[in-house]
């Protein structure tokens, strides 16, 4: 399985004025922590792993571990409501939730330039979700259903980042944060994947489309 | 007659004992398959082999879809091909049901062919839309058969490098005679909306040549899922 970053900028009417496609290379350590705890639900357990603010956190090998990896992230700012827990026989609609925001898991993107390790725990530098100096908005990530054509399979995810903070910023680093559960009630991020990218200025007003293709061959 | 000449290679490199083997490229995302036939009675290795995982198939990538948009098997059902070559709706989220909603699980006992790692003895090659192994081999210990152990696991690791976790399992021969496994496969166990445990194919090997089984020795099968930075 292949993965390739593209990141595209387009102006504030849309129109696209930069574009860069290159493999993606860091798929990380706490990917596999993740996967491993569904491998082997109810069964596998874990030492902590750190979060992406490098808190260890020991990981629900049951329940609410069934959410590992959800990765499709509401816009920046919004809590989510798709991060369910699954145990709560009494609530069925399942509407607790760790309440992480958007911009905490999904495709982020940062300022920091070292290059990616499969220890890495956090992007070097998040770029913060919001209009002030520094920041951009974060849209929603998307996904999109795989696509097949033997010997070949596809997916994508997606996210747009929007410059209104008045000012030029560039993106060194993209990655994926992914959720995963303490508790029934406590979720954490972690990163599962991170990549660096050569610098990508972005003017004020200017949009960054991130994209992530994942590809297999047989 | 002149004495033989004993040197020694300057270049030569120590190799980590932490080093990850795998002949992944950078920025891959794979598996190693690594095979070995051995005597449970005297240790003896008679076969091993690592290669390449060549084939994760359509339903992998399916499942790892419904993981990342966390599907409901009810509501936004994922419709993915069973062993059976029946489509289920799948997805991790199915209502009040308590430690009902994996959709990844290796982790068979001991006897149970279902899933986890599972052999054949089919050699056609393998293509994206494979769901189910050519011609399995049964567990028992009749004609043809092979005993399936219990999958285990190693844990997540890495080096510098490299990314991995394992998944082991060992087929015994006691059917008396010795059986060729030429295909290779991981099956995982996924709940649907009925809800009912269904099974599907993640991964899907051929083995050029095929392993022989002899009787009263031991095929061990790990595959190490892997990402190289």
């Amino acid at each position: 399985m292949k993965t390739y970053l593209t990141l595209r900028k387009r102006n504030k009417n849309g129109l696209i004025i930069f574009e860069k496609t290159q493999p993606s290379r860091s798929w990380t350590l706490h990917f596999f922590h993740l996967w491993y705890i569904l491998l082997g639900f109810n069964s596998n357990t874990l030492a902590a792993i750190n979060d992406i603010n490098g808190a260890p956190k020991a990981l629900d090998t049951a329940d609410s571990g069934l959410a590992n990896l959800s990765v499709r992230s509401n816009p920046g700012g919004q809590l989510s409501p798709e991060l369910k827990t699954f145990a709560d026989t009494a609530n069925p609609n399942f509407t607790r939730s760790p309440y992480l925001r958007g911009e905490d898991f999904g495709i982020v993107i940062g300022t920091d330039n070292t290059a990616a390790a499969p220890d890495d725990d956090a992007l070097g530098v998040q770029i913060a979700h919001g209009e002030a100096a520094t920041q951009m908005l974060y849209g929603g990530t998307e996904i999109f259903e795989p696509v097949f054509a033997n010997p070949n399979g596809t997916m994508v995810l997606r996210r747009y980042f929007t410059n209104e903070s008045g000012g030029g910023i560039t993106v060194e680093e993209c990655g994926i944060y992914a959720p995963a559960y303490i508790s029934l009630a406590t979720g954490s991020s972690f990163c599962i994947c991170r990549d660096v990218t050569g610098g990508v200025a972005v003017a004020d007003t200017e949009i960054l489309e991130v994209t992530y293709t994942v590809q297999i061959t047989v | 007659m002149q004495p033989a000449k004993i040197g020694s290679n300057q270049n030569l490199k120590t190799i980590p004992k932490t080093k990850i083997h795998t002949v992944l490229e950078e920025g891959e995302f794979g598996a190693m398959l690594d095979l070995k036939v051995w005597n449970p009675k005297t240790g003896d290795i008679s076969f091993d082999k690592s290669m390449k995982s060549e084939s994760y198939v359509q339903q992998f990538m399916q499942l790892l879809y419904a993981q990342f948009v966390l599907a409901s098997a009810v509501d936004d059902p994922v419709s993915i091909r069973d062993t059976g070559n029946t489509l289920r709706n799948v997805g991790p989220v199915v209502y009040g049901l308590a430690n009902a909603g994996f959709i990844f699980d290796v982790l068979a006992g001991a006897g149970v062919a279902t899933y986890g790692i599972a052999v054949g003895t089919g050699n056609t090659a393998p293509v994206i839309t494979n769901y189910v192994l050519e011609t399995p081999i049964a567990h028992g210990v009749g004609a043809g058969q092979l005993q399936y152990s219990a999958v285990t696991f190693g844990a997540p690791s890495a080096d510098a490098t490299t990314s991995q976790l394992t998944i082991t399992r060992n087929f015994a021969n006691g059917s008396g005679g010795a059986i060729t496994v030429n295909e290779v496969v991981l099956y995982c166990r996924a709940v649907d909306d009925v809800p009912a445990a269904r099974y599907f194919m993640l991964i899907r090997d051929v083995i050029a040549g095929g392993v022989a089984v002899p009787n009263g020795q031991t095929l061990t099968v790990n595959y190490r899922p892997q990402a190289v930075i």
